[in-house]
């Protein structure tokens, strides 16, 4: 399981990331990223929400209220503009990240 | 757990949305899309086996508890937690104002009364008793009645209105609220209103001395003037007190909960 200040941190970027794949509401947005990180990945789902409002405040997203399946409401995120920029900051950064400890890691097969 | 009544789901839903709104951190569309949330999560709960009941308190809990969701939709919803705060303020005070002038309003007519039936003769024995106790002339013993008549229905109407504003807030707890939500939806008409009660209120607390100036000879007028100063500095030393106990008992309150 991830740790909460992790957890914080990736919340943006993992956003983003499954936003540029198509647009989406939060319960939506949350099975898929407990799909993709096979359950390690924890949210106390109804902290999402903020998140997303305020990434929308942010110019990052924006949302509609749509009818889905079974007549049932529910407010669909769609990224922008600004959200694609913001995510490939995002990526570089995390790539950074990822490439120096996959280099530190490399040299040390016993830690894994 | 619940295990005696029949679970009823919708029930049960909306009753844990009553519960969310009361935080003005949330909006009615943040409350829709947590619903809309806690629906599709119950529905996949259900659908991999488990009761409604099962479903509902499995989907509550994920979903988060309502203080620290209250407390995370408040930094995005600043505004309106602060706007909130603004109103409780301006209906404080506004309610303070109007129980004030209430209270000076019914005092003086309380206070007229007693002028009316002294002169009428009716006295309740007070002459006797102030001349003996208070060593008071005949000619203040007027004076003695009229400020104790003041200073009682001061303090009955402060209490009687202190009373009647405990029992219907507690009757109903969403009346508050309520009233802020018309009054966010109807500015102007709150605004109108919030000004026609300081009008009313004012008017009735100035009219009384018309009346007073108008009936009364100068020097009962004057004797009144004065015992009612007397009672506001005594009610002014109460606000305080009144202010300390409200918070002893808020913060036992918060300990309690904590």
């Amino acid at each position: 399981m991830l740790s909460k200040e992790l957890v914080a941190a990736s919340t943006v970027p993992l956003v983003l990331s499954v936003l540029a794949e198509g647009e989406s509401y939060g319960y939506a947005l949350i099975q898929r990223i407990s799909e993709l990180s096979s359950g390690e990945i924890v949210w106390t789902e109804g902290m999402l929400y903020p998140v997303l409002h305020w990434m929308e405040k942010e110019g990052l997203l924006e949302s509609e209220w749509k009818e889905g399946e079974a007549g049932r409401r529910r407010k669909y995120y769609r990224i922008r503009k600004e959200g694609r920029k913001a995510l490939q900051a995002e990526k570089q950064q995390w790539m950074t990240v990822n490439a120096a400890l996959t280099k530190l890691w490399r040299t040390q097969p016993s830690l894994t | 757990m619940e295990n005696t009544a029949k679970f009823d789901l919708n029930e049960s839903i909306s009753a844990w949305r009553r519960q969310l709104r009361e935080s003005p951190a949330l909006r009615n569309d943040d409350l829709e899309e947590l619903e809309a949330h806690l629906r599709d999560s119950i529905a996949r709960w259900q659908s991999a086996g488990l009761s409604p009941e099962e479903a509902f308190w499995i989907a509550k809990r994920r979903i988060g508890n309502d203080e620290s969701l209250a407390c995370e939709f408040g930094k995005v919803n600043s505004e309106r937690v602060w706007l909130t705060r603004a109103l409780w303020v301006v209906g404080g005070s506004l309610t303070i104002k109007v129980f004030l002038d209430a209270a000076s309003m019914i005092s003086f007519l309380g206070a007229m009364a007693a002028q009316r039936m002294m002169q009428a003769g009716y006295d309740f024995g007070l002459v006797q008793w102030a001349g003996r106790t208070l060593s008071a002339q005949p000619g203040n013993v007027n004076g003695v009645a009229l400020g104790l008549a003041t200073i009682a229905a001061y303090l009955i109407t402060l209490a009687a209105l202190g009373w009647l504003v405990w029992r219907s807030l507690r009757g109903s707890r969403g009346l508050l609220s309520r009233a802020g939500q018309w009054m966010q939806a109807h500015p102007v008409w709150a605004t109108i209103a919030v000004a026609m009660i300081v009008l009313c209120s004012s008017a009735c607390g100035m009219g009384i001395h018309f009346l007073g100036m108008r009936r009364m000879a100068i020097s009962d007028y004057s004797t009144i003037l004065m015992c009612r100063t007397y009672t506001f500095l005594g009610s002014i030393l109460a606000w305080p007190l009144l202010l300390g106990w409200l918070l002893a008992r808020w913060s036992r309150q918060l300990g309690a909960r904590a």
